[in-house]
């Protein structure tokens, strides 16, 4: 009885601490390979189709849209997309400047997975191998925006 | 005003703008991306870190993480766009962290994934609209320039971790030799090139014209960019021309003008030739 009351108690002050968020789900802890890239040209095709859009052809727009804060994804090879929300201890998610310096490599990470309405989101815990740019894509389309190239 | 579920969206309440509609100089524009589909729903800004976890800082961290929108159903909607170039939506959605609101935007689906790309928001369903342009403006206090400067304009070149990355890494992220054998290649691939008459209709979207203007020119991403579909060939080479020559420089030439930089005057002459020909 005493320790239904104290359950009672606690899921109470659970509640009122976390708000709505008292049912926050578990998540699943994972190791995944992929590329780290930019969701809105890839999800939009809004710069032509999956190789204008990933590695080092569109490194350069990579940077400029995680810089401005869209989210990174990290997109495996059976082209899966896991949003990221954390990197490490830090939960910066826009313009994080460890995601940053990641644009375009494809890396095998380790972190925590959870999966809300058809989106899965990713919090990296740690690299366990960077492999660096694997997906020489210039050497297919050039660099996509062209305009990304400096003034000549 | 008439409001429909529309079959694709069952979770989402979207709001048809019709005729009467008061906010109609408002409504978010199509920009001819994949899978778009415009919308207008109420839902409830959140810290989706905090939404998925539990871990919950105060005003939703303050700028440094991702929010998304919780409409009327419950559905977490992630937005991952807003109204500037190469810029999210964060900045645009922190003034409202927590509060309901009525987004406008437009989502696009693509390969199981689906984003929403914010164009207007208001607090409620009656607060005052304002466009989801707040990044330049962000941008322009933390780097120390006017929100009109021609850097703030071009934020994405002027960027202190874009330049350190680029200068680091290089432009394909593959080192500065690797870039320096690229762009010889490249110029050695441009002179092989104007050996063949162009095609206007693929230069459209080789140079990028489509990206901003739509697929034909018929649908701008911005409703400050023309419509080009139908336009005279003869205005539509002028105003490129001057455009790349500087001799015109008013308006968002500044977005223009990089992209036009190396377009042969050949090309020029195609590509108009092709919206000419596009009905309107």
């Amino acid at each position: 009885m005493i320790l239904s009351k104290l359950c009672g108690a606690a899921i109470i002050a659970s509640m009122t601490v976390f708000g709505t968020h008292a049912f926050a789900a578990n998540g699943e802890r994972i190791q995944v390979t992929g590329e780290f890239m930019d969701t809105w040209c890839y999800t939009s095709q809004v710069m032509g189709g999956a190789d204008s859009v990933l590695g080092s052809a569109h490194h350069v727009c990579a940077v400029w849209c995680a810089a401005g804060g869209i989210p990174v994804g990290l997109r495996t090879d059976d082209d899966k997309i896991y949003m990221i929300l954390k990197f490490g201890d830090d939960d910066t998610s826009v313009a994080n400047l460890g995601v940053l310096d990641l644009q375009s490599k494809s890396a095998t990470v380790d972190g925590t997975l959870y999966e809300r309405d058809g989106i899965n989101y990713l919090l990296i815990d740690e690299i366990i191998d960077d492999h660096g740019i694997v997906n020489r894509t210039h050497e297919i389309t050039g660099v996509i925006p062209p305009f990304a190239l400096p003034k000549q | 005003m008439k409001i429909i579920k529309l079959p694709l969206l069952p979770q989402i309440t979207v709001l048809l703008i019709s005729a009467a509609f008061v906010d109609s100089a408002l409504a978010a524009k199509g920009w001819g991306v994949t899978g778009e589909e415009i919308a207008r729903f109420d839902a409830k800004v959140v810290d989706i870190l905090c939404e998925l976890s539990g871990d919950c800082p105060e005003n939703c961290g303050g700028g440094k993480r991702q929010l998304g929108l919780i409409d009327s159903e419950g559905k977490l909607i992630l937005v991952g766009k807003n109204k500037s170039p190469f810029s999210g939506a964060a900045v645009e959605l922190l003034p409202f962290c927590g509060k309901q609101v009525t987004a406008d935007g437009l989502f696009t689906e693509n390969r199981g994934v689906r984003l929403f790309a914010l164009q207007f928001v208001r607090e409620g369903s009656d607060g005052k609209w304002r466009g989801a342009t707040r990044f330049v403006n962000d941008w322009a206090e933390r780097n120390g320039f006017a929100a009109d400067s021609a850097e703030a304009k071009q934020w994405f070149r002027n960027d202190p971790n874009v330049i350190r990355i680029i200068e680091r890494d290089g432009l394909l992220g593959l080192g500065k030799e690797a870039d320096k054998e690229f762009l010889a290649g490249m110029g050695m691939a441009a002179s092989a090139q104007t050996a063949s008459a162009p095609n206007g209709q693929a230069l459209f979207g080789q140079r990028l014209c489509s990206t901003c203007h739509g697929p034909e020119g018929k649908a701008p991403i911005q409703s400050t960019y023309p419509k080009l579909a139908g336009q005279n060939k003869e205005y539509l080479v002028q105003q490129i021309t001057d455009i790349q020559s500087g001799a015109r420089n008013n308006g968002l030439t500044a977005v223009m003008k990089p992209i036009v930089q190396k377009v042969t005057a050949e090309e020029i002459e195609a590509i108009s030739e092709y919206l000419s020909s596009v009905p309107r």
